[in-house]
């Protein structure tokens, strides 16, 4: 008697038991995972490689780009648009515009974008490209871009030299990246 | 005896629990570890295709005219563009090479004529090759102009141009990229077939079409407002027999170079226009023979993506060279 074996309903019951242990247990795990990457996918946009992923790609676009000496604001205008609606890149001429938005204690990097070849509809958005950026500042080749020989809207502009350096301050970290663009 | 039997199973739901606790965790462990390999596998890929996509471009772009130049006297016909794969470690590129003044300057068109006009000339250059309708010309200048603002130039580039490009075929770039001529078209198809947009269409260099390079279609579409479908078709035959006499007397002696050129006009455009019988006048500023602008395209693809690159180098003052990336 002593020796005796589970019987069929202790067996039973405890695969029923594993399998509910094992469904909830998944059912946690799943749930974190996929929460993990909602917030990583938020964070994406505020990552280092992401930012200058961005930058990059409308720097290489743009024919001519002026920055703020405060490091608060970049200007570019070229052919690197990007559709409002489905974002996907156009190639149509816009003027865009990095700036470093400070409330309270919070600063963000916004992109924003304003079509230059259509000015009956200019179809203006913005976009967040990342949250704690205290400055953006963009030099060529280790010096700070010369001052505009041309004004468009009031702005005024360079020509993109061959070589660039990004520099994006964070709370955090400091981004340093060296652009080759011609 | 029966509570100790109860017991016993009891054990056996806490291992079943343990083991499944077990297995989650390792399994956590091993999606994270080829998450990490997978991110790194990434960024390696990435910084390889970025390093050569640079360096192709900083050896190839340069030396675009040398290359159509060397294609033309292996195969003894005009050759506007280059087509070649590029190997570098593990990374393949295809390169395509063009001089973009055997093509056709949409600015320069668009200087002629209306943008509707321009704009149906294009769409039946492209009929057949399925998108004649894409075609939608954006010019930034003209758009300013019909919305009744001030007309102010679109680039600096546009704004240097008019004091440092060549008075031959001088334009202001009212259109500056494909995204401009096209609505919404994927860059595969600007250079997909022979007759792609890409091989027929530029809004780059001086505006002067290459005769020399051209091909047929763009010189219908280049000079159709200029000239007479019969002056352009001499003018390709004249362009033709310049290129058999060329081919031949560089396959002999220097001595045997033919006499009849002697007393021939002094420039190449001013000897072909002899050659077909048309008045220089008529296509002014139009065209040239040689090229002081090319262009490069960089195709990189991995399986499940492709990255195009597009870079210009323009000598002739238009524009001080561009890069597109998509």
């Amino acid at each position: 008697m002593s020796r005796r074996g589970f019987t069929l309903i202790e067996m039973l019951v405890a695969t029923v038991v594993a399998a509910v242990l094992t469904a909830g247990v998944l059912l946690v795990v799943s749930g974190m995972s996929r929460d993990r990457a909602l917030l990583a996918s938020t964070e994406t946009t505020a990552s280092p490689e992401r930012i200058v992923e961005v930058l990059r790609r409308d720097i290489a676009n743009a024919q001519a780009m002026a920055s703020s000496r405060m490091g608060d604001s970049l200007l570019l205008i070229g052919n690197g648009g990007i559709d409002p609606v489905t974002l996907a890149g156009d190639g149509r001429m816009v003027r865009v515009t990095y700036r470093v938005v400070r409330s309270g204690t919070q600063s963000q990097l916004l992109r924003e974008q304003r079509y230059l070849d259509d000015r009956t509809n200019p179809r203006p958005w913005r976009d967040l490209v990342a949250r704690d950026v205290e400055s953006l500042i963009v030099t060529s080749a280790g010096r700070e871009l010369p001052v505009a020989s041309d004004v468009i809207d009031g702005e005024s502009l360079r020509n993109v030299p061959s070589k660039v350096l990004l520099r994006v301050k964070r709370s955090r970290e400091t981004i340093d990246e060296e652009l080759w663009v011609r | 005896m029966k509570r100790r039997a109860r017991h016993h199973g009891y054990v056996l739901v806490l291992a079943l629990g343990l083991l499944v606790l077990a297995s989650t965790l390792l399994v956590g462990v091993g999606r994270a570890a080829v998450k990490h390999a997978l991110a790194a596998k990434e960024a390696q890929d990435e910084l390889q295709r970025r390093w050569a996509v640079e360096t192709t471009r900083a050896v190839l772009l340069p030396s675009v005219e040398q290359m159509l130049a060397r294609q033309e006297t292996l195969r003894k016909q005009p050759a506007g563009t280059w087509s070649g794969k590029v190997k570098l470690g593990s990374v393949t590129l295809d390169c395509l090479a063009a001089d973009e003044q055997a093509k056709v300057n949409v600015n320069l068109m668009l200087e002629r004529g209306k943008v509707s006009d321009v704009q149906t000339q294009l769409r039946q250059a492209l009929a057949g090759t399925g998108i004649a309708a894409k075609v939608r010309l954006r010019p930034a200048e003209i758009s300013a102009r019909a919305a009744g603002a001030p007309v102010t130039r679109p680039t600096t580039v546009a704004a240097t141009q008019a004091t440092t490009a060549p008075a031959q075929g001088s334009v202001v770039a009212a259109i500056s990229g494909f995204g401009q001529m096209f609505d919404q078209l994927p860059p595969a198809q600007l250079i997909a077939a022979r007759n792609s947009p890409g091989s027929l269409l530029t809004c780059w260099g001086g505006g002067a079409i290459n005769v020399q390079r051209a091909s047929p279609a763009a010189l219908r579409l280049a000079l159709g407002s200029r000239l007479t479908p019969g002056e352009i078709m001499r003018l390709i035959e004249a362009r033709d027999a310049l290129w058999a006499q060329q081919s031949s007397a560089a396959s002999k002696p220097a001595s045997t170079a033919p006499a009849a050129t002697q007393n021939a006009p002094a420039s190449p455009v001013e000897q072909l226009l002899a050659a077909a019988r048309i008045d220089p006048q008529a296509v002014a500023n139009a065209v040239m023979v040689g090229s002081r602008c090319h262009s490069l395209w960089i195709v990189a693809k991995d399986g499940r993506r492709e990255w195009h690159y597009l870079s210009i180098a323009d000598e002739s003052g238009a524009t001080n060279g561009r890069t597109f990336v998509w």
